[in-house]
């Protein structure tokens, strides 16, 4: 790849912007999942406490 | 596909997957941008801005698989009653509606070097904002309705109704004049691109799809948890 080429930015942006937005994504779902699976555990517990 | 309505046999399922699904991932990620960024050759007419198509591209298709599998499961919810359908169709939308903003992005960000233009609302653009619109609308549905099963009936009509969009979207450039290059993969008579983008091209497609796979039963997972959690609180307050 020239990295000298005209237009050059615009496919650095493209790239850029993809993976970002990829990550993100990513990110976003991930940290759900574990909030989600904390949050059962702890209610989980507060259940098997209260039934003893 | 019955088989695997039991959650608890999804959900070990998923686990089992998951692994693998990453790894493999991570190394079509890694192969496709190699062959993307050093040995894609330039083209002879749009030179290095080519290389915005091997993001592009795979972004554009998998908000129309993403789409189109949100439908096929509405419909199976629909009529076979399957109980993980409306959450697949739930949990793909906000990947899809990512796939879809980046395809608009990274569309306009090669529609200005080489057309002059950042936007046009020429048929394709247009019809793919229209794409974006859906997803953004069956997302607000599930947001709005409170109660899950009417959520989930209203969020079916619009994953189907939608759909129609679909075709429009794939085949808007040759029913309508358009600024937007025509198909040269999924063609009649073949792909017309040279194998040395070709092969990046559906490389970085797989590595899309599979994060695709990934995150969605990652999702999927959020999705019985955030059941469970609902059906815990309620236990709870009955409980009291």
């Amino acid at each position: 790849m020239d990295w000298n080429a005209a237009h050059i930015d615009f496919v650095i942006a493209a790239y850029a912007v993809s993976f970002a937005g990829l990550a993100f994504l990513m990110v976003f779902i991930l940290l759900r999942d574990r909030k989600l699976k904390r949050q059962i555990a702890t209610l989980d517990r507060e259940r098997d406490r209260r039934d003893g | 596909m019955q088989k695997f309505a039991n959650p608890a046999r999804f959900l070990k399922l998923a686990e089992t997957l998951l692994p693998p699904i990453w790894g493999v991932t991570i190394l079509a990620f890694a192969a496709g941008l190699y062959m993307s960024l050093v040995t894609a050759p330039p083209d002879y007419q749009q030179g290095e801005t080519v290389r915005i198509m091997f993001v592009h591209v795979p972004a554009a298709w998998m908000a129309l698989m993403v789409y189109t599998s949100m439908a096929a499961a509405s419909i199976m919810a629909a009529i076979f009653r399957h109980p993980l359908a409306d959450m697949a169709a739930k949990a793909a939308a906000p990947i899809g509606a990512m796939f879809c903003l980046l395809a608009l992005i990274t569309g306009s960000l090669w529609g200005k070097p080489m057309w002059g233009a950042w936007w046009v609302w020429d048929a394709r653009l247009t019809s793919v904002f229209v794409l974006l619109l859906l997803y953004l609308g069956y997302m607000a549905v599930w947001q709005a309705i409170e109660d899950p099963h009417r959520a989930a009936l209203i969020a079916r009509i619009v994953a189907i109704a939608g759909f129609i969009n679909v075709p429009i979207v794939k085949f808007s450039v040759d029913w309508w004049n358009s600024l937007h290059q025509g198909a040269s993969v999924f063609r009649m008579g073949g792909p017309t691109i040279d194998a040395r983008m070709l092969w990046p091209l559906l490389i970085m497609a797989l590595a899309y799809t599979l994060l695709f796979v990934g995150l969605l039963l990652v999702a999927m997972r959020s999705e019985i948890a955030q059941r469970k959690l609902r059906q815990l609180r309620l236990a709870g307050i009955e409980g009291r």
